[in-house]
């Protein structure tokens, strides 16, 4: 018992001291280079948190290392570049209709994202954990690594190299916050995220389907004994999964233009957040996604765009020498090792 | 109600169960006695669906279930409080029970399950918001047996609740299986400590090297030579 609560209060020590060191980078960041810091990483902190929460909820609860996260935000992206001209063309950007555009885009993209994670699932998991569940998480990894690599080049053969992006999503003038003018794009690409992540938050506490998937992830025996049935489950954990990369891939179209390996730095930084915070954490890696965030974007300003991954990553090993579980995680078990 | 009929089972290649039958009816409470490696778990397992039988039938409720997955047949109505529990160790109390509840479909038959659970087991209600896996040993198998009765079964499978508990503990979760009996329930309990439960049981069956050996009314058994030198340490 004394083991325990010893290592209780070490974790909360360590995360309280990560927490207060980035809450004062930020203050001294605000109080000298400005509120546009925190904007700036309000908006990619938003989109990783996405991306490294899909991550963490597809390693959670189906034991699956997902490297081709970064292919799901692609797919994200091209969707919401072909449906944005589709769309923009067909009903305008005048009035009321033009401006339920983009969120039409975003929701259209988002929902792609949801399909192909129902594809992958039924066609490649499904089929592996009806044969074997031995040395699985090596063999979803390959097969990640391996969808990943037909997606860059679908896109390549497909649809080209070339950047596909859109000028912006609302052509309005920015929205003047703590003085800093901040595009609205920006602002809904941040509202959005929040808005996801709340729902998201809100599915895995308070409804069945979301209770069912924690279930799922801390005893999977336990869970088919409840009646939860584990098929259905995964379906639904890889399509929201892939939908939140594809949401993240949309909403930053603005941003990031469309081409076949435009997922590759989300997926890496998305891994790094979901080590920092501990694997399977949900709420460690949207805390975790904006600490990146305003790392890289404090440390691009103050010390050089060169250095942006440097000084964060830098901290990272030394965060993960101090806690190799990570700032949120607890030892790392198999969902069948259990 | 239940019907397990020449059933063979095991582990990959490892051979558990041969031929092993046995029948429970409504209402009645039933246990399973053996010892270690008998293949008492593996029998319960094999009714629950965890692991897939190889050869015979089982029959609940005149539907063949022995080739069902498991949340099937828990959403049949049999619950299994496994030996290891197979708690959500990161979820509350609460919330355990509240997943054990996905079966009741309607918001007032959760609400009275969870009354019930609650009055069995005042210890469940104080601790609701603690995490599960925060719990002690006794605490632990009571959250169990309470999460499994939550979807109000029909048939209850009961996996060694006195396993690593001390002797105080144990009469709590033995009462708790009379009081569950009393109230109608039907009980398939596993055991390995045979005075006690043929105390408690109506009746039960004898599990020696995956096969039945013995069976017959709990009075019975307590009374046969071969039960009484083996399980109860009585002199030759």
């Amino acid at each position: 018992m004394s083991t325990l609560t010893g290592r209780l209060s070490r974790t909360a020590v360590s995360r309280g001291l990560v927490l207060a060191a980035t809450a004062a980078i930020v203050a001294v960041a605000t109080e000298r280079g400005g509120a546009f810091i925190v904007i700036n990483s309000l908006v990619t902190g938003a989109m990783l948190a996405l991306v490294a929460a899909g991550l963490a909820l597809a390693f959670g609860v189906m034991n699956v290392p997902n490297f081709a996260q970064g292919e799901f935000f692609m797919v994200g992206t091209l969707a919401a570049f072909l449906s944005h001209r589709f769309l923009s063309e067909s009903l305008g950007t005048e009035g009321f209709v033009g401006a339920m555009v983009p969120l039409l885009t975003i929701g259209f993209a988002t929902l792609v994202g949801a399909a192909l994670g129902v594809l992958v699932d039924r066609s490649m998991f499904a089929p592996l954990r009806r044969r074997s569940r031995e040395e699985w998480v090596m063999n979803t990894f390959v097969i990640t690594v391996g969808l990943s690599i037909v997606l860059i080049n679908v896109h390549q053969l497909v649809w080209g190299t070339d950047y596909k992006g859109i000028f912006g999503y609302w052509v309005t003038q920015p929205v003047e916050i703590l003085n800093v003018p901040v595009g609205f794009d920006r602002l809904m690409a941040v509202v959005i995220a929040a808005v996801a992540i709340a729902a998201l938050m809100f599915l895995l506490r308070c409804l069945p389907a979301g209770r069912s998937m924690r279930a799922v992830a801390q005893d999977e025996a336990g869970a088919m004994l409840m009646g939860i049935d584990i098929n259905r489950t995964h379906m639904l954990t890889l399509a929201i999964s892939s939908a939140l990369a594809a949401l993240a891939g949309a909403a930053l179209l603005f941003m990031f233009p469309s081409f076949p390996s435009v997922g590759v730095q989300p997926l890496y930084l998305a891994w790094t957040v979901v080590i920092l915070a501990g694997l399977g954490t949900i709420g460690g890696a949207i805390v975790g996604g904006f600490v990146l965030a305003f790392l890289q974007t404090s440390a691009s300003y103050f010390v050089g765009a060169e250095w942006q991954n440097v000084i964060p990553f830098t901290l990272i090993i030394v965060i993960l020498l101090l806690r190799p579980h990570g700032l949120f995680g607890r030892e790392v078990r198999g969902i069948w090792e259990q | 109600m239940l019907a397990v009929r020449d059933v063979d089972s095991g582990y990959n290649l490892l051979q558990v169960l041969r031929e092993v039958s046995l029948s429970i009816e409504e209402g009645e409470f039933v246990a399973l006695l053996g010892p270690n490696g008998a293949g008492k778990s593996t029998t319960l397992k094999t009714i629950a669906g965890l692991v897939r039988g190889w050869s015979g039938e089982i029959v609940f409720r005149d539907e063949p279930i022995g080739d069902l997955p498991a949340h099937r047949v828990a959403r049949l109505g049999i619950a299994l409080v496994s030996e290891d529990l197979n708690l959500f160790t990161g979820m509350s109390v609460h919330e355990n029970l509240l997943v054990g509840a996905l079966r009741n479909g309607d918001r007032g038959g959760r609400r009275d399950a969870l009354d019930r659970v609650f009055t069995l087991f005042p210890r469940l209600a104080e601790r609701r918001r603690q995490l599960a896996g925060t719990l002690s040993g006794g605490e632990r198998k009571m959250l169990a047996l309470g999460r499994a009765l939550m979807g109000e079964p029909a048939l209850l499978l009961v996996d060694e609740p006195s396993l690593g508990l001390a002797p105080k503990i144990t009469n709590t979760v033995f009462a708790a299986l009379a009081a569950l009996h009393a109230e109608g329930r039907t009980i398939l309990l596993v055991e390995q400590n045979v005075p006690r439960t043929l105390q408690l049981v109506d009746r039960a069956y004898v599990l020696e090297q995956g096969r039945i050996v013995l069976e017959g009314p709990a009075t019975m058994l307590a009374d046969n030579p071969h039960l009484q030198q083996v399980y109860m340490g009585a002199a030759g």
